[in-house]
């Protein structure tokens, strides 16, 4: 597209053209009377029609009134004066001057059309670069710069792409106001514009994008059909950013898929391989029936214990490595606590007295993970106390809550109650017991990640611990 | 005649292991390695119930659970897989229970017994099922301790009456929710525990310690039918 300096030039050329053309048609006729009036008055056409394609429709118009005065002039009687002499001439003058306008008008919109039709060209022609451009970009620094520059190129005027209204350089406070109000309305305002004409440019925002795009264009707003041609690209500019923004996001979801999927697959091997052999160990210890019970039972409630123990680092490890998020759902109290006894070897479950309030309300957690708790406290429990005194668990309303406690006859918690649910610690007890303390920072971990809090303390009525889950009423877990 | 049961199992140790167990509680058995000689076996030999383990060498053995399921045979899935996940598929698939590894041999029988009274109420008894000093009459509707007529809401009885006739069967909170509730309300598990919490305050001795309507974590809820009140499991 010829920028507006050699428009200039060009109009200045034909206007130029057109009077010369014009004068030497004159001299022509007054130095060869006998041309012809028809002749001479077609060939003064040819300046009109140079004038108003080169130099638009006024020029065309005022190259008419030359042209028709020229006629008078030279072709008509009398001949070298502008006075007419026969009213029949006065009518010829009228139909050429009528003719000279049409011809002037005719060619200055033809003119305009083509110009407009080159225009469109050279602006598709940098749209479709830009586009292309855009697409190579890979960064969001390289689409606000390509699509600058292609605005440059359209809008024949300075060009700032930016985010954000700090990224502009620094500008009066109606050039603020300006770009403050395009931004927030998705709209166009500045100068030449209805809206903040005052302001030294003109701030278009974009319409698409999920992200805030604007442009400032430096000086008076172009024309209607140029800002709107200069706003579909601002709005390319906007998708391409937010296909930028959404390819590094899906980038990055597959990532976390992948390495997710592989921790799964991790995960799934671990425990097929540890509990492949643990199936093998069991059925075995069970099938021997031959030998002294007094031997192989020990043995027994060791594999289990080791089973247990693998089950618990199992879980932990799942839970440090995000793999199990809490999948919160209503749950009732006294289901938990049926499936944590039945999952007890028989000796402790033997010992177990429940008491289930009737206004216990429902409570929301997850049920594998509150499982794995109070099947560890349950397990605590018969662990660190005397093999015949019962292990009491009870259920009640709290505060709107819940509430559920395991309280056990062992010797109960001194000062290390702090330390009680870190990883593998232990109690001062803990010679006397079995067992790596690994239940309890499955307790601690699990009760944690669902919200729920835990407290021990000493039981006032005999000795003995008191473990308690409380669960609070909200409706959902964070 | 002694049900026969296919075990589908590709590690041999676990394999004669559980080839022992089952012979222990009295069944005949018939043995596969991979997934397509247990379809062979399947089709040829007609077993009454199946374990299956869901590492095979050739495919997934979820993917025999619907065939089998299918064929009338009772499914119970061995496998170390213990994800709630896994679970609640294979019981969708229609299997009867889920036995995670390491197993109780004693367990897995009694899982097993329990799969067998599942078929029950489709191949003789009809519509009673007795439940320690309750009868249901799932012909009648009708809920009998003793003389007295025991009251339940729709929905309760509802309940009760889909797990009575799976009874020893593990059915999702999600198949629950979707036949009594309807599928609108496949995920609202607190209609459910409401509604359980309910029956068991009529039929458990001690709602505390419930002996009948059984909860497996983050699954479902199995009807126990007290062992003594079906007769011997070898004779069917």
């Amino acid at each position: 597209m010829p920028d507006a300096r050699t428009k200039a030039t060009e109009r200045t050329i034909s206007l130029g053209l057109a009077l010369v053309v014009t004068l030497v048609l004159g001299w022509a006729g007054i130095n060869w009377p006998n041309f012809g009036t028809a002749n001479f008055a077609l060939l003064l056409l040819v300046p009109v029609v140079i004038a108003a394609s080169g130099g638009g429709r006024m020029a065309g118009l005022g190259l008419a009134v030359l042209a028709g005065a020229v006629f008078n002039f030279v072709a008509l009687e009398p001949r070298l004066t502008f006075a007419i002499a026969k009213s029949g001439d006065l009518l010829t003058l009228g139909v050429y001057a009528l003719v000279a306008f049409v011809t002037a008008s005719v060619a200055a919109r033809l003119a305009e059309a083509g110009e407009r039709a080159r225009q469109d060209a050279a602006d598709s022609a940098i749209f479709s670069a830009m586009t292309q451009q855009l697409l190579a970009a890979g960064t969001r620094e390289q689409v606000l710069q390509v699509a600058a520059k292609a605005l440059e190129a359209s809008t024949q005027r300075g060009v700032s792409l930016v985010e954000s209204i700090g990224d502009l350089s620094r500008s009066s406070s109606q050039d603020e106001a300006a770009a403050r109000w395009a931004l927030a309305h998705s709209e166009m305002a500045g100068r030449g514009l209805p809206l903040f004409s005052d302001a030294s440019s003109v701030y278009v925002a974009a319409h698409a994008g999920r992200r805030p795009l604007l442009a400032r264009l430096e000086g008076s707003a172009p024309q209607l059909s140029r800002l709107a041609h200069a706003r579909d690209m601002i709005d390319e500019a906007a998708d391409a950013l937010d296909r930028l923004e959404l390819a590094a996001r899906i980038e990055a979801e597959t990532r976390r898929a992948e390495s997710e999927a592989m921790r799964r697959a991790i995960f799934a091997s671990i425990g097929h391989d540890l509990r492949t052999p643990m199936t093998t160990l069991r059925a075995g210890l069970e099938s021997i029936s031959y030998h002294d019970p007094k031997v192989i039972n020990p043995i027994r409630a060791d594999a289990l214990r080791l089973e247990r123990t693998l089950d618990n680092l199992l879980e932990l490890a799942r839970l440090q490595a995000n793999d199990a998020l809490p999948d919160v759902s209503s749950m009732d109290l006294t289901d938990t606590i049926d499936a944590a006894i039945g999952a007890l070897p028989q000796a402790i479950r033997d010992r177990i007295e429940v008491t289930i309030a009737e206004d216990t309300p429902l409570i929301q957690s997850d049920p594998i993970m509150l499982h794995h708790i109070v099947l560890n406290l349950l397990e605590n429990a018969g662990k660190y106390s005397p093999e015949t005194t019962s292990i009491q668990v009870l259920a009640h309303r709290l505060d709107g809550g819940a509430r559920l406690s395991v309280m056990d006859e062992g010797p109960g918690i001194g000062e290390d109650v702090a330390d009680l649910f870190g990883l593998f610690k232990r109690g001062h007890h803990s010679d006397c017991a079995p067992g790596s303390g690994v239940g309890l920072s499955v307790v601690d971990s699990f009760a944690r990640a669902l919200g729920h809090r835990v407290s021990i303390a000493n039981r006032t009525d005999k000795p003995g611990t008191i473990f308690a889950i409380d669960f609070s009423d909200r409706t959902k877990l964070g | 005649m002694t049900p026969r049961i296919l075990i589908v199992e590709d590690e041999a140790q676990i394999l004669r292991l559980l080839c022992a167990a089952v012979e222990r509680g009295g069944y005949r058995v018939a043995t596969a390695t991979t997934g397509r000689e247990a379809i062979h076996l399947a089709r040829v030999s007609t077993p009454e119930a199946a374990l299956i383990d869901l590492g095979l060498p050739d495919r997934d053995g979820i993917e025999l659970v619907k065939q089998f399921a299918d064929l009338g045979i009772a499914v119970i899935v061995v496998s170390a897989r213990d994800t709630v996940t896994e679970k609640i598929a294979a019981l969708d698939l229609g299997a009867a229970d889920y036995v995670v590894k390491p197993f109780d041999t004693d367990e897995l029988l009694a899982r097993l017994r329990a799969a067998f009274r599942a078929r029950m109420p489709q191949t003789g008894k009809g519509g009673i099922v007795q439940l320690g000093s309750t009868t249901l009459d799932l012909d009648a509707r009708r809920v009998l301790r003793g003389s007295e007529d025991l009251h339940f809401a729709p929905k309760e009885y509802g309940v009760l009456e889909l797990l009575a006739r799976h009874a020893g069967r593990v059915i999702t909170h999600a198949q629950v929710l979707r036949e009594v509730w309807g599928p609108a309300h496949e995920t609202d598990v607190e209609y459910l525990r409401v509604a359980v919490r309910a029956i068991r305050k009529k039929l458990e001795p001690n709602p505390s310690r419930p002996t009948l309507i059984r909860n497996e974590p983050g699954i479902g809820y199995r009807l126990v039918v007290p062992e003594t009140s079906s007769g011997s499991d070898t004779t069917s």
